[in-house]
């Protein structure tokens, strides 16, 4: 459906993309996750002609050249930037983008009705853009990628900057297109969004994909183990029941089956004050893979 | 095609609704137009539209008097009394469209149909032959009516024909048969007049040549400038390509600054992975500018032609100026765009680029007024091109040839700015 290889992309010694490979299954919906500055904008815009890369090739529905109108016309894409006008109203913005797409008359117009209301914008078409919310205007920038009924769907954080009410509803449209068999490229530096949504991801820093995978498989091969930290309501009278020496009444100890090992310490008559279980996710297997944090 | 008119016309949407790119370019240049026009005497022209023109009168009798009164009560003319040299010299300088020379002796002929009319001088300032003509007109009505004075006044009438009767008879040199035919008609004459009924000749008077208008040459004393400003109705005519120039520049500004804005807010990526070609935005772009500077010229010469005298002479030649303005400018707006990166560098740099343009180009002081070396100098600045090839259609009398020089000026400016502003965008983007 939508397969990049070796693409590389440099401004002066600055490397963006530095020879990044990866394929899109078709109905997939496919994360790029990583901080800002990782190069998941410049490969987007890569992918749908906006830059030339200086190595590599792309490849989408069979055609290796994104700035074909009919390669194009499969794509649908939320920039970052909101690519809204402020002055026109969202229905106008909508449309605007809609009769590039070449649609008119009737079919326009259905097209426009159903992406409004597929963002909940419809009550507020005629108001100008700049009255929307900023949840409203990154709802509304989906709606303008999507008017012209794309197949292939680029979000490049979608939900940079917006209220919770907006988040939520863009995932629920996400979900909704998932359902409806698109395939999506999913940009974030959100690793609860990649978790949510994506079925496979990508982790990108310094323009490199460090690793590829499922959630689980990321997590399984990168993760590491569980942490377990409890607060113990006094220390066991045999202390070679625990997993790790006591600190106090604090116990940390990691373990690759957390739910087995409290099991077997409450079985072994400890009491916890208090427990908590941190179990790897794709933050963790970034920190295992760059040394850093997601947001730093 | 479809799409280059479907983002122009959401770029001129976009300006409709921006009221201070608005007002710069429709509202400013009309204050622009205006304002001056009104300040370099606008004011004594715009409320009437009477040709001012002196009348010499040289007879100083009571028929030449009428004449004068007949030519006031025409409404067209605005009369006033001068000698010869204050009237010539009054229109050299333009202050007045004619002067009009009365000789001495213009009462005893004057209206006397079987006399040779009075030859009358008529200094017209060369740039205006239409008010020439249409004065020529006039005195002839003026004349004509000098002749129903006449008939209207039969004792005098026949004083006069008494007078030529008695001549006739003393003439020595004329042929005794000829004497006796003109005797002979002007006894019947005098007899007719003795029983002549005035309202009767009102009705059914003769229509003759009443008068001789000799021309007289006022151009030789002009220097070139009084000749050129000599051609201009109304200052208006001046002030108006002016303006005309400041709502084109707004208009560059504004679009210019708009490309910018589509790069640095995020709409030109989206128009970018539309399947449409980069040609085809820049494109639309274009012609929104072009459309937008054509409005700018057609709204300011409707207004010019409406309300302040401004002449639409030369249609052709004013459409093929407008035209390689708007083209010119739409090729500088382009290359104003990729001069800066942000809106304000792209302000700046163009305000300060076109405020040197206008002031060198004629904007500001009108290119007529300009002395030599200014001209010269004028000549870099696209603007003067601009308000040359609007000026030449509306009041300088040009040529289609002489069109052709600022035409193809401003076309060539044009062809090389867009270009030049093209590359350097495609290679920023790239």
């Amino acid at each position: 459906m939508l397969s990049v290889e070796g693409l590389r992309k440099a401004y002066g010694n600055l490397v963006a993309v530095d020879g990044i490979s990866f394929a899109l299954r078709s109905g997939e919906t496919f994360g790029l996750l990583g901080p800002n500055g990782a190069g998941k904008t410049t490969t987007i815009h890569m992918l749908v002609g906006a830059l030339k890369p200086d190595s590599g090739a792309v490849h989408i529905n069979g055609a290796s050249d994104p700035t074909r109108p009919d390669v194009r016309r499969n794509i649908g894409m939320a920039p970052q930037a909101l690519a809204l006008y402020p002055v026109l109203s969202g229905e106008e913005n909508v449309a605007f983008f809609g009769r590039l797409y070449g649609l008119s008359g009737a079919n326009l117009k259905q097209r426009v009705d159903w992406a409004l209301e597929f963002v909940g914008l419809s009550d507020r078409r005629r108001d100008r853009v700049k009255t929307y919310s900023g949840g409203m205007q990154r709802r509304l920038n989906l709606a303008a990628a999507l008017v012209h009924d794309p197949p292939v769907i680029l979000l490049d954080e979608p939900t940079v900057g917006v209220d919770p009410q907006s988040r939520n509803h863009i995932f629920e449209n996400i979900e909704i297109l998932k359902r409806q068999g698109r395939t999506i490229l999913y940009t974030t530096h959100y690793m609860e969004e990649a978790q949510r949504l994506c079925d496979r991801v990508a982790i990108m820093d310094h323009g490199k994909i460090l690793a590829l995978g499922t959630v689980e498989e990321l997590i399984q091969q990168h993760g590491g183990r569980s942490v377990v930290r409890a607060e113990l309501e006094r220390p066991p009278a045999d202390a070679s029941v625990l997993p790790a020496p006591l600190e106090g009444t604090s116990l940390r100890f990691e373990t690759e089956e957390p739910i087995v090992a409290v099991g077997r310490l409450a079985a072994a008559g400890i009491k916890f004050l208090t427990l908590h279980v941190d179990r790897p996710d794709l933050e963790t297997v970034f920190l295992t893979l760059t040394g850093r944090r997601l947001r730093d | 095609m479809q799409s280059v008119l479907t983002l122009a016309s959401k770029d001129l949407r976009l300006l409709f609704r921006d009221k201070m790119g608005l007002f710069f370019v429709a509202v400013f240049p009309l204050v622009y137009g205006v304002f001056f026009g009104l300040i370099t005497g606008g004011s004594g022209d715009s409320g009437s539209s009477a040709v001012p023109v002196a009348v010499v009168d040289d007879d100083r009798s009571a028929i030449s008097q009428k004449f004068i009164e007949a030519l006031e009560k025409q409404g067209s003319l605005e009369v006033v009394a001068a000698d010869r040299a204050t009237a010539a010299d009054r229109v050299r300088r333009g202050q007045l469209t004619a002067f009009v020379v009365l000789p001495k002796g213009f009462g005893e002929t004057a209206g006397i149909f079987w006399m040779p009319g009075p030859a009358i001088e008529l200094g017209i300032d060369p740039g205006k032959r239409a008010e020439g003509g249409m004065l020529e007109g006039l005195i002839m009505q003026a004349m004509g009516g000098m002749m129903r004075e006449r008939f209207a006044d039969p004792a005098t009438m026949r004083q006069s024909i008494q007078r030529s009767s008695a001549e006739i008879n003393n003439s020595s040199e004329m042929p005794p048969a000829q004497r006796m035919i003109l005797s002979g008609f002007m006894g019947a004459l005098d007899q007719f007049l003795g029983s002549f009924d005035a309202k009767l000749f009102e009705q059914n008077g003769p229509r003759m040549e009443p008068a001789r208008i000799e021309r007289v040459d006022v151009t030789a004393a002009q220097n070139p400038t009084q000749a050129l400003l000599s051609k201009v109705r109304s200052p208006f005519e001046i002030t108006f390509p002016s303006a005309i120039m400041w709502g084109i520049i707004g208009c560059v500004a504004g679009f210019a600054i708009s490309l910018v804005k589509e790069r640095t807010e995020g709409t030109l990526l989206r128009l970018k992975t539309a399947p449409i070609s980069r040609g085809q935005i820049l494109s639309g772009k274009a012609a929104a500018c072009f459309m937008t500077a054509i409005g700018v010229i057609v709204f300011m010469l409707l207004l010019g032609r409406l309300f302040f005298r401004v002449r639409l002479s030369n249609p052709l030649g004013l459409a093929l100026g407008s035209i390689c303005t708007a083209a010119c400018f739409t090729g500088l707006m382009m290359l104003l765009s990729v001069i800066g990166k942000t809106e304000h560098a792209v302000a700046g740099a163009g305000w300060a680029v076109f405020t040197v343009m206008a002031m060198i180009g004629g904007g500001m002081i009108p290119l007529a007024f300009m002395p030599r070396f200014m001209r010269v100098l004028s000549s870099v600045s696209p603007v003067k091109w601009g308000i040359l090839a609007l000026e030449g259609a509306i009041w300088r009398d040009f040529t289609m040839s002489e069109m052709l020089l600022p035409c193809a000026i401003l076309l060539s400016v044009g062809l090389v700015a867009f270009t030049a502003g093209v590359r350097v965008l495609s290679r920023s983007d790239t």
